[in-house]
């Protein structure tokens, strides 16, 4: 039998997404098996990671209280600095993916911001990323703590469990334009956009969709071009970026239709196979406004291709409006679930935008 | 207004932070001085068009000194008062403008600095082309201190001589090997000779080979054995149509991980300027080492890297080009050596093609699959007349691989990088294959239904089995399939899996989490987990007319655990329970007396 070690080099050969994720999974049953306590965490923490970031944060949701428990279980991981970094590094994620899913009360995400102040505090840390956190995900629940939490975060000095600075500087974007401030996200972003601040899986990427994000809201399509170009380049085909997707098909659905439904024809999979509400919102959002565009200006369906899904049949039979309606009703629940969730209409808002 | 005060700037304090923080190690004066003596020849060129003999003369006295000279354009008694005394003023800056001039590569007019981390004076002499009338020697010290004399003009060429003699503890780097390979490592491509002085006779330490001629693929190879120590399958030559960049890719004779990082020698004008090609190079291209000379890119401030502009994306693009053509011409021309490269290189081969439709159809057809049919290639693939389906589930290629070749069915095990979307590529080129994923059919379509009368014969085990198992959540179904020697088979859709996770997290964590993991679980919409009992397996046969309940109950507990393991499933802490009890019920009936 391979070693730890080996299985863990061998899931680079795997492909990214779903087939690495059954490979972990497989090792963490090996590890388990042989009770292997280290490995046991490790393999969690690379399925989370993956889940995170290639595949579906949907998986990370489910795997995160087990990887807490074996550590919370075994004091003797907790010795070990790197492991109780590591498990740091999983609740930042955690705390920041939680919001994606309306199955998580407002009370439990409270829960969780709880329990990550907690461990940093415990651990010797500062707030900062505490606090960016909190402001990053109380943007659509509650916008004074989200005020709040920034300025904590301006305050409190950047530590090893902050994000890097660029990433940093791309949430300083997000939450100026967020304040309506565009002057000086622009002037933020300079660093970002030239490629002198970088980050090798967020950027410059998420500083592009925040852009286009916010000028999808002010109505000034033209201004977004010089972002959705460059984003879409790099976000096509990748459900890690379903949402930046989504506001490029927004966008395009007042730009340029037809560059819409191929985008949306590439992409429409990972919709059907992802189990991240929020992601899906985000994409889905911008399809509903492709189509209601299409109604609008009296396109047909000759150029929508998709596999079978809920709105395959009405596509075949070329009635745009019922595919518009089918897509609609699917996003608006979605929207109903995180607005109640969250006690605002941010989503129901974020659908209804483009309405006439 | 407030008095303004100057900085002071600490020099020896400024070299422990060349020596220790800034360079890598004191190895790098060798380059510093090498960057000078090019920089000082392309002054003299622009000051003298005429001017075509540059060179570099080095001598060691091993272990002791060292004299690096070269017949640059040199230093008046100002420029020396300007350049060598002002730390941060470089003489390639246009006093004028403030701008770095083009030709020159060094930039911060820290370089010389350097030497003091390996001598404890640095002596120069120099007699420059503008004023050639007169000559000077400069002693500067690392307490700051210098001087400057005049010498006479007959005792120094046009050009600079810098005499370095060896500090205490820093002995290692005055020996002529050691210089001579630091030389070829941070300059090879350098235009002009780099002499090195010896007593078995001068010799030429930048000796390039020639890129074209009866001979040039030889040299080229024995170039790339030279640099980077190493034979290679093969080398691409490298040359851009823009006149961007030219060097030389070295196909690696051994397999590397898709994600390690190549060592290359990436040089800009001539100068060392990383070995890191991930700026430049294709994403793919991690089963080559190049050694690759730039011009007209433009570095990073920190000189490590490019600068991301349109001319560095065009040369990507033409790097790109040479490289793949390469490969294209060898599918014509010489197929054996593209299969060898392939058979090692076959993630990264996988990776272009899936990146370009031509590539695509050049490589599918030597591309390798992992089947249950054993390791198919492209072209297996490609004429094949019956359905293919593929999985990218590891567990689920081992769980059902043999079941399916027994029923005849090809199965692709896709989990590997590239593979689904190479599969989802040849269905588009030629559209009359039938390739699918398993998760879109049901396998138990491949088992078939036993006889009415067998049917018949086993409906109450069945029944008792379904009773059995539902608390399980698992439905029991009997089925008639090979091979015979499988008594059982455990089959669940995705969702049902998903489901034995949540409920699998929910038993290992802590309470906090129980609602959401219960919410996850109560929106997992239709699932199936299925038992199907082989009817052709002479145990399941025997069970079937066993009229003891209990001894069938532990022996169909057993065999469905077996089936969970056989299948890699993680045990419920219910389902171990159930393989323990029976174990020592079995034990305890096998030892009854």
């Amino acid at each position: 039998m391979a070693s730890f070690r080996q299985m863990e080099n061998d899931f680079a050969n795997l492909e990214r997404g779903t087939a690495r994720l059954n490979g972990i999974r497989d090792a963490i049953h090996q590890a388990d098996s042989a009770q292997d306590l280290r490995w046991m965490f490790i393999f969690r923490y690379d399925y989370i990671e993956e889940s995170i970031f290639c595949g579906d944060r949907y998986y990370a949701m489910i795997m995160f209280p087990e990887l807490l428990q074996i550590y919370d279980e075994h004091p003797e991981l907790n010795e070990n600095d790197r492991i109780a970094y590591d498990m740091l590094i999983v609740l930042r994620w955690i705390v920041e993916a939680v919001q994606e899913f309306p199955q998580v009360s407002r009370e439990e995400i409270d829960k969780y911001f709880r329990l990550y102040k907690r461990r940093l505090l415990e651990s010797g840390y500062g707030l900062n990323n505490y606090y960016m956190k909190r402001s990053l995900v109380y943007m659509h629940m509650d916008r004074d703590i989200a005020i709040l939490s920034y300025d904590k975060f301006l305050e409190i000095p950047m530590d090893s469990m902050s994000d890097g600075k660029a990433l940093c500087t791309d949430f300083m974007v997000e939450f100026n334009l967020y304040l309506g401030n565009e002057e000086k996200a622009l002037t933020l972003a300079k660093p970002i956009l030239e490629g002198k601040l970088r980050d090798k899986i967020n950027l410059p990427h998420s500083t592009q969709h925040t852009f286009c994000w916010y000028y999808l809201q002010t109505k000034e399509f033209e201004k977004a071009v010089p972002y959705m170009i460059p984003l879409e380049k790099k976000v096509d085909g990748d459900l890690y970026h379903m949402h930046h997707i989504g506001a490029i098909l927004s966008l395009y659905s007042r730009l340029d239709v037809e560059k819409g439904i191929r985008l949306f024809n590439r992409n429409y999979h990972l919709y059907l196979g992802s189990k991240n509400p929020w992601l899906k919102f985000y994409f889905i959002s911008g399809a509903v406004h492709l189509f209601d565009s299409m109604v609008k200006n009296g396109i047909g369906t000759d150029l929508v291709k998709v596999p079978e899904s809920p709105i395959s049949t009405a596509v075949a039979e070329g009635d745009t409006k019922k595919v518009a309606e089918i897509l609609r009703k699917e996003c608006a629940e979605l929207a109903q679930r995180f607005d109640k969730r969250n006690g605002t209409t941010h989503f129901m808002d974020w659908l209804t935008m483009l309405d006439d | 207004m407030a008095q303004p005060f100057l900085f002071k700037v600490n020099l020896g304090g400024m070299i422990d932070i060349l020596a220790n923080h800034l360079y890598s190690s004191p190895d790098v004066f060798v380059r510093e001085l090498l960057q000078n003596g090019t920089d000082a020849i392309s002054g003299r060129k622009i000051f003298d068009k005429n001017f075509s003999e540059g060179r570099i003369t080095i001598s060691i006295e091993p272990e002791k000194s060292m004299i690096f000279t070269d017949n640059g354009t040199g230093l008046t008694k100002e420029e020396i008062h300007q350049f060598l005394a002002v730390i941060g003023q470089s003489s390639k800056r246009d006093l004028q403008t403030g701008k770095i001039l083009e030709d020159y590569i060094g930039r911060f007019g820290i370089g010389m600095l350097s030497c003091f981390m390996v001598t404890d004076e640095i002596k120069l002499r120099t007699r420059s082309a503008k004023v050639p009338s007169h000559a000077y020697e400069f002693t500067g010290k690392p307490d700051g201190t210098y001087s400057i004399i005049e010498i006479p003009v007959d005792s120094v060429a046009i050009g600079t001589a810098m005499y370095v003699n060896a500090k205490k503890g820093c002995e290692e780097y005055f020996n002529e090997d050691r210089v001579a390979e630091l030389v070829r490592y941070y300059g090879l491509p350098l235009p002009f000779p780099i002499m090195m002085q010896s007593d078995e006779g001068d010799y030429r330490i930048n000796e390039m080979f020639q890129a074209t001629g009866r001979n040039a693929h030889e040299n080229m190879m024995q170039l790339g054995k030279q640099i980077f120590e190493s034979d290679f399958l093969d080398c691409i030559p490298l040359e851009s149509k823009s006149g961007l960049f030219s060097g030389v890719a070295y196909i690696l004779p051994h397999a590397v991980s898709l994600h390690s990082k190549t060592k290359h020698r990436i040089y800009l004008k001539n100068m060392l300027l990383t070995e890191d090609g991930e700026a430049i190079l294709p994403k793919w291209s991690g089963f080559l080492r190049c050694f690759l000379n730039t011009s007209q890119l433009r570095p990073t401030a920190s000189r490590e890297s490019f600068y991301e502009d349109e001319m560095l994306e065009q040369a990507r693009e033409e790097l790109s080009q040479c490289i793949s053509g390469y490969l294209i011409n060898l599918s014509k021309k010489n197929s054996q050596l593209l299969e060898d490269i392939i058979q090692i290189h076959f993630m990264a081969i996988k990776s272009m093609a899936c990146e370009d439709d031509t590539f695509f159809k050049t490589f599918i057809p030597f591309l390798k699959f992992e089947t249950n049919m054993g390791e198919l290639s492209g072209k297996d693939l490609l004429t094949r007349h019956d359905p293919i389906s593929f999985t990218q589930d590891m567990n689920q290629f081992h769980r059902t691989s043999s079941l399916m070749l027994a029923q005849g069915q090809l199965l692709v095990n896709a989990c590997y990088v590239y593979d689904a979307s190479l599969l989802r590529m040849i269905q588009e080129y030629d559209e009359n294959l039938i390739i699918y994923p398993l998760e879109l059919i049901a396998v138990d379509e491949f088992l078939q239904d036993p006889s009415i009368d067998a049917q018949v014969e086993a409906d109450d085990f069945v029944q008792n089995a379904k009773r059995i198992f539902k608390r399980f959540d698992c439905d029991v179904a009997l089925k008639s399939f090979s091979p015979e020697q499988l008594p059982v088979f455990y089959m669940l859709d995705e969702n049902a899996e998903t489901l034995r996770e949540i409920q699998h997290s929910k038993e290992n964590s802590n309470a906090m989490f129980s609602s959401m993991l219960d919410a996850f679980a109560e929106e997992i919409g239709d699932h199936k987990a299925t038992l199907f009992l082989n009817w052709r397996n002479p145990l399941i046969r025997r069970l079937i007319h066993l009229s003891n309940a209990e001894k069938v109950k532990a022996a169909l507990e057993i065999l469905y655990v077996q089936a969970l393991l056989t299948g890699r499933f993680p045990l419920k802490g219910d389902e171990m329970a159930l393989l323990n009890n029976n174990l020592i019920q079995l034990i305890e009936w096998g030892t009854a007396e």
